[in-house]
């Protein structure tokens, strides 16, 4: 894997492969075959340091499976993890803890992630009590300055309310607050303003970025709303059923899609203007998944374009032109154009 | 006379804290086969419209109105049988959440059944011949009706649903964020059923949500609430095109456009008031920069302006604040002030 190789790079993802379900004690007890779902498929990624990563998909598609793998709640069946520099699975017990407090995880629902009997203080708190530290003068201090890098001002308006006593964005604020407190080197948020108001979306999202750009942070940032990756994303990675269909500078992804399946949830997202006319969907150009025993693009029975290769041959990933990677066996990438230039 | 009729409609809870009104005198007319979305943040009284049509609201609900009328026949103040009949026959509800709208130890099939039984006198085979078509009509196969919920991923159990609202063919069908919470493919899905509904069968479509790209989409007619009350309400195209409500405008730019993905959104600052008693103020006033004595002084009442009704002191000058607007430091400074 090529432009992999990193050195700024604090999460680093090598054909990430996750199986569910192999060997369910269950599936026995039936008398079923065992099945298997194929959650991740060989997914590669690499995020610097000051980047967001957004990571979209359908429900379905992987994403909170990944983002389960990076914060250390799964372990991949195939593949490494590397964050900082260190491989997790390589890591003792005690480098483990230390691991995750490296890791933060920023939940997409405020009302229920902060325990509706602790004061903001006691939630921004509590990663500290956890990680030992036991001054509370110091614990105090500390929480005071999260509250005030989330922009609850002034933190100690906030530091005895409860969370009913907060707004929908002053809540996901506290969240964030606690995420930060330990200082990590990666955010994953999920879906972290579906659930708010549109009027105090804009507000979180500014703060995220900020946070990400001044500490120097990474942050993947998991989302269906694919109007919202050029708010916040520097990359972008496009899953389908556990695959990698595209993922490059989010941008360019979205202006210039190339990966068809990109093109589909491109096309599938209501544009707020009466007059705006969508453009007509094609229909598949196959009806039937990949043949018996053969394992095919997984998009072929949705994909307009698709041909008879992609039923039988899984597209490789491949880099294009701009740096981008997509996996479609249609998209023509430098070395192809070389090759139809110079025949042998 | 409007299909729907809607005059000085309010909705009062009472709770623990006082009164809450959560709907303050809402009138609005809807003709038969159109299409009215209802936008607005959290607690701005769109889904208390909205249940207070299919008279669902609980029981600490204190509804006042002089006229609840649809097809010329009111609904409040009804005899509790009458209006149960009605319900579903006439409006039916789409629920937010379908994943908790159906019971999830029956089958579908059972489900549709228990409705039709409430309705209809004919038996078990005219509801499976009703129920199939209605599958195919919202892209389903027809033998998903033996499974249950659990089985249907969420996209299926939100058409499911659709198809279960239609049994009886209501003329009109109250949705309340149907699509909140689906991913895009599946959102589209569900967007296109309802296209084709009021295409085919001109049913009349109420459709509550928070995006205004959605409806944009669905709805040819628009009202944009805040407070408990509506203060702008038109066609979907003026309001959008040409906004005269500083909230409208506000909201628009807090929502971002897959086709300007780098412009920057907007936060509006400050939060909605607290819905103790009705206002005798402008209701946006606090967070509105463009805010004046008069308008925290006096109610604007919602009136015609070119077109639309707007319940602004200052509608007439609308281009002038859409100008205003499109420079982000006038939000500051209503932030600052």
């Amino acid at each position: 894997m090529d432009a992999l190789e990193n050195a700024d790079a604090i999460l680093e993802l090598r054909d990430i492969t996750k199986i569910f379900g192999r060997g369910s004690a269950f599936a026995g007890l039936f008398g079923k075959e065992p099945s298997e779902i194929r959650a991740l498929d060989q997914v590669s990624l690499s995020l610097s340091r000051g980047k967001v990563l957004g990571l979209v998909g359908e429900s379905g598609s992987g994403k909170s499976t990944l983002a389960n793998i990076v914060l250390g709640l799964e372990t991949p069946t195939a593949g490494s993890l590397l964050v900082e520099g260190q491989d997790l699975a390589a890591l003792s017990r005690e480098a483990r803890r230390n691991y995750r407090t490296r890791v933060q995880m920023i939940f997409q629902d405020p009302h229920g992630s902060l325990n509706p009997r602790f004061t903001v203080g006691r939630t921004v708190g509590e990663p500290l009590l956890v990680n030992g530290v036991s001054d509370p003068e110091e614990r105090h201090k500390r929480v005071l300055a999260a509250l005030e890098d989330a922009e609850l001002k002034p933190a100690e308006a906030f530091i005895d309310r409860f969370p009913h006593e907060l707004s929908g964005g002053q809540r996901q604020r506290v969240a964030i607050a606690r995420a930060i407190i330990l200082e990590p080197a990666l955010l994953v948020a999920d879906e972290p303003v579906s659930m708010l108001d549109v009027s105090v979306r804009a507000g979180i999202l500014t703060l995220l970025r900020r946070l990400v750009d001044e500490r120097q942070m990474a942050m993947v940032f998991i989302t269906h709303d694919l109007s919202l990756i050029c708010q916040i994303c520097d990359e972008v990675a496009i899953l389908f059923r556990g695959c990698l269909a595209e993922a490059g500078d989010a941008l360019s992804v979205m202006m210039k899609p190339e990966h068809p399946y990109t093109r589909e949830l491109l096309a599938a997202v209501p544009v707020p203007d009466p007059d705006y006319v969508a453009p007509e969907r094609e229909a598949p150009a196959f009806s039937a998944e990949a043949a018996e025993g053969q394992r095919g693009c997984p998009f072929v029975v949705r994909c307009p374009e698709a041909r008879e290769v992609c039923r039988g041959q899984h597209p490789e990933t491949r880099r294009l032109a701009d740096g981008r990677r997509a996996a479609c066996h249609n998209i023509e990438t430098p070395i192809d154009r070389l090759r139809e230039e110079k025949p042998r | 006379m409007a299909y729907l009729r809607i005059r000085d409609l309010s909705v009062a809870y009472r709770t623990r804290h006082g009164r809450v009104l959560a709907a303050d005198g809402i009138s609005l007319d809807l003709d038969r086969g159109e299409s009215l979305g209802l936008v607005g943040e959290s607690g701005c009284g769109k889904s208390t419209l909205a249940t207070a049509l299919l008279g669902l609201l609980p029981q600490s609900a204190e509804v006042t109105a002089e006229a609840l009328d649809l097809d010329g026949e009111p609904l409040l103040g009804i005899p509790a049988d009458r209006l149960r009949e009605r319900r579903w026959s006439e409006v039916a509800y789409v629920p937010q959440g379908a994943a908790v709208a159906l019971s999830p130890v029956t089958t579908l099939h059972r489900q549709f059944f228990e409705t039709w039984k409430a309705h209809r006198k004919e038996g078990r085979e005219a509801l499976l011949a009703k129920a199939r078509a209605l599958f195919k009509e919202v892209e389903l196969d027809p033998d998903w009706l033996k499974a249950f919920p659990h089985q249907l991923s969420g996209g299926m159990r939100q058409r499911a649903i659709i198809a279960l609202a239609l049994l009886l063919q209501p003329q009109l069908l109250v949705a309340d964020e149907p699509t909140t919470g689906l991913d895009v493919i599946v959102q589209r899905q569900v967007l296109d059923v309802l296209k084709q509904l009021q295409r085919d069968h001109g049913t009349t479509l109420i459709f509550v949500s928070h995006d205004i790209a959605v409806v944009a989409e669905l709805c040819r007619s628009l009202a944009v609430m805040y407070a408990g009350r509506i203060v702008e309400l038109g066609s979907a195209r003026t309001l959008l095109q040409k906004p005269k409500h500083p909230y409208t405008m506000a909201l628009q730019r807090s929502f971002p456009d897959i086709r300007e993905p780098e412009r920057p959104l907007l936060s509006i600052p400050g939060r909605p008031p607290a819905l103790g008693a009705s206002a005798n103020s402008c209701v946006f006033a606090d967070r509105c920069p463009f805010a004046e004595k008069k308008c925290r002084e006096t109610v604007p009442a919602l009136r015609k302006v070119e077109g639309v009704k707007v319940a602004c002191h200052f509608a007439e000058a609308a281009g002038e604040m859409a100008k205003a607007f499109r420079s982000e430091s006038v939000w500051q400074d209503a932030r600052e002030a």
